[in-house]
């Protein structure tokens, strides 16, 4: 059966892909907090013998100090330059700035390196960003294997490792494995879905600060985008060798009852973090019927991609790394590097799938 | 029997999401990804290879038209992956007309136990799939933008016990949106040929649609839609094919 789906972004979404905004391809304008993402050739073309000569000659000098002086050239020709606009925040605007009146050769790659920005997932000729099937695929995976090893004897299941316990569970690996008969296509945007710049930044769940050196900008979806693609479920073919069969509703709400459990611990965090959480009443009356819960791309958090009673999370402490079955720190999506509340700030991830 | 009609199907193939038709790994480049897509040799263009369509096209009508179920029942049948094949129709059951349509329009291997008689009744096989090169129009768009005719998507695998990435792999696509041409000839050798026609090669194009071509279909690669060009009367039957119900 083929499925028609909608998803629909709760909070900022980053999928991850390798690629960033380097330095050298868009301009801020500071008046408008707007980054001006442009096709270097096009602007070179477009330059005068003059201008072309300047920028030539910044280009020739092996110091970093050419990189101030591009910035400062990109701005003079602000007038000149056309492209892609992303909404950044405030503070970005104003870091922005500051770079250009940098001095020092170390401080100066230091600034730099603060506006290589991570891309989420895109489109390379529509330049819109994608929701890649694999993404979506890979949560539904982990939240169906986890229902799995509720029904299983968890001691007996302790001691193997994860990609065992999947194989035992879902009854082979490889062309055995039933997720092989899950077909889930790449979603695209339903209209033109603008992204932006946050900044990604790590709290400590207990205590009060957040872990100010690692405030980074990246791009996101924003919430209250719509991506739209398919899910499709073949039925096993007997003598396939695939044991365990998935079925559609039944794998939605496995994975609906997994994020949903991490969703309502996120409400709970937020009485004592008061950060923003996306109002779901919209979708309330159809929940677990029409509407899905899930949760996908960077800064999911470590509950979200392992299974509940097998999970053993990395945590750097005091005393060395421990492994945990609980994270000590959650990634929000936030318009301020150091926020003094967290009141706009939002967790990464939360998606709502639609079944048309 | 005798070549009474050659019918054409041609336009472009659409790229809904991205697409990976592997090429296996050559020539190992510096700096090249690990899973190249297959590329013209002189123009270093990505291409569809005919042999991906017809196979995929095949296999999937094969599921559609039941032969997959029929051929798992016998063991012997089963170690041919469910293929229509003249072997099959050794034995009896109901729907045999479906594999010999999908020998006549698809052919047989040789050596797959093609009797003079059974070969004389199929004749030759109908349908010839072309190459799909990168579209013109697309082409031109593509150098005035700069556009690449590749993307890279990587991917990991997640431990679900630590939450950690690994696995790590990079993948080459031909990104959505990229359009290729496309052209299957299909030979009329008898009237009733007319209906295979329709009901082997447009339905399998359709059921093609709905499925994916290439690697990795179950993740998201690989969707594609079919725009047939130059015959309204052609694209109106194919856009109203319906598959079940």
């Amino acid at each position: 059966m083929n499925y028609e789906i909608k998803l629909h972004t709760l909070t900022p979404v980053h999928i991850g892909c390798d690629d960033s905004y380097t330095p050298v391809e868009f301009i801020i304008d500071t008046d408008r907090n707007t980054l001006i993402q442009f096709d270097l050739f096009e602007f070179i073309e477009n330059l005068s013998p003059e201008e072309w000569q300047e920028f030539n000659s910044i280009a020739s000098n092996p110091s970093p100090i050419a990189l101030v002086h591009i910035y400062r050239f990109y701005s003079k020709m602000k007038g000149k330059i056309k492209g892609r606009e992303l909404p950044i925040p405030n503070e970005l605007s104003k870091r922005y700035t500051e770079v250009k009146q940098l001095k020092n050769d170390r401080d100066m790659l230091k600034g730099f390196n603060e506006f290589e920005i991570p891309r989420t997932f895109y489109n390379p000729y529509t330049l819109e960003p994608i929701v890649p099937g694999s993404s979506i695929k890979g949560s539904l995976r982990t939240a169906f294997v986890e229902a799995l090893i509720k029904e299983h004897d968890r001691n007996r299941l302790e001691r193997k490792e994860y990609n065992q316990i999947e194989e035992e569970l879902l009854g082979g690996k490889m062309q055995k494995d039933p997720f092989r008969l899950l077909k889930i296509s790449d979603f695209e945007p339903e209209n033109s879905v603008k992204t932006k710049i946050l900044y990604q930044i790590n709290v400590r769940k207990e205590r009060e600060t957040s872990r100010e050196s690692l405030s980074i900008p990246i791009e996101v979806i924003p919430e209250g985008a719509l991506f739209r693609g398919t899910i499709k479920i073949e039925s096993p073919i007997e003598g396939s060798g695939i044991r365990k069969s998935i079925e559609f509703k039944d794998l939605l709400l496995k994975s609906h009852s997994h994020y949903a459990k991490i969703f309502n611990k996120e409400i709970d965090l937020r009485k004592i973090k008061n950060f923003k959480l996306p109002n779901i009443t919209q979708f309330r009356d159809g929940l677990k019927e029409k509407y899905f819960i899930l949760r996908i791309g960077k800064h999911s958090g470590a509950e979200a991609v392992t299974w509940e009673g097998l999970r053993k999370i990395r945590v750097r402490t005091r005393e060395g790394i421990q492994r945990r079955s609980e994270s000590t720190t959650i990634w929000l999506a936030s318009q301020e590097k150091k926020p003094k509340s967290f009141i706009n700030a939002m967790p990464f991830g939360w998606v709502m799938l639609e079944v048309c | 029997m005798r070549l009474l009609e050659v019918k054409e199907i041609r336009g472009k193939i659409i790229l809904k999401t991205g697409l990976h038709i592997g090429s296996g790994n050559m020539e190992m480049q510096i700096g090249g990804t690990d899973n190249p897509v297959i590329k013209h040799p002189y123009t270093n263009e990505p291409y569809i290879p005919g042999s991906s369509l017809k196979g995929k096209i095949r296999s999937l009508l094969e599921l559609y038209y039941g032969v997959v179920a029929q051929a798992v029942l016998s063991e012997d049948l089963r170690k041919a992956g469910g293929l229509a094949s003249p072997k099959m129709l050794k034995s009896n059951f109901d729907g045999k007309e479906h594999v010999i349509n999908i020998l006549k329009v698809f052919g047989a291997g040789a050596g797959e136990g093609m009797s003079e008689e059974l070969s004389m009744k199929i004749g030759p096989t109908r349908v010839s799939f072309s190459d799909c090169f990168l579209n013109e129009e697309f082409i031109k768009e593509a150098e005035q933008k700069r556009w690449s005719y590749v993307e890279v998507k990587s991917e990991n695998r997640i431990n679900r016990i630590t939450g950690t990435a690994e696995h790590p792999r990079f993948i080459e696509r031909v990104p959505a949106n990229a359009k290729f041409n496309f052209s299957i000839y299909f030979k009329i050798l008898e009237k009733e040929d007319n209906n295979l026609f329709k009901d082997y090669l447009l339905k399998g194009l359709k059921l093609l649609e709905y499925d994916s071509l290439g690697s990795s279909g179950s993740r998201g690669y690989g969707k594609i839609k079919f725009e047939i060009e130059g015959d309204e009367n052609l694209k109106r039957e194919f856009e109203n094919i319906k598959l079940w119900g």
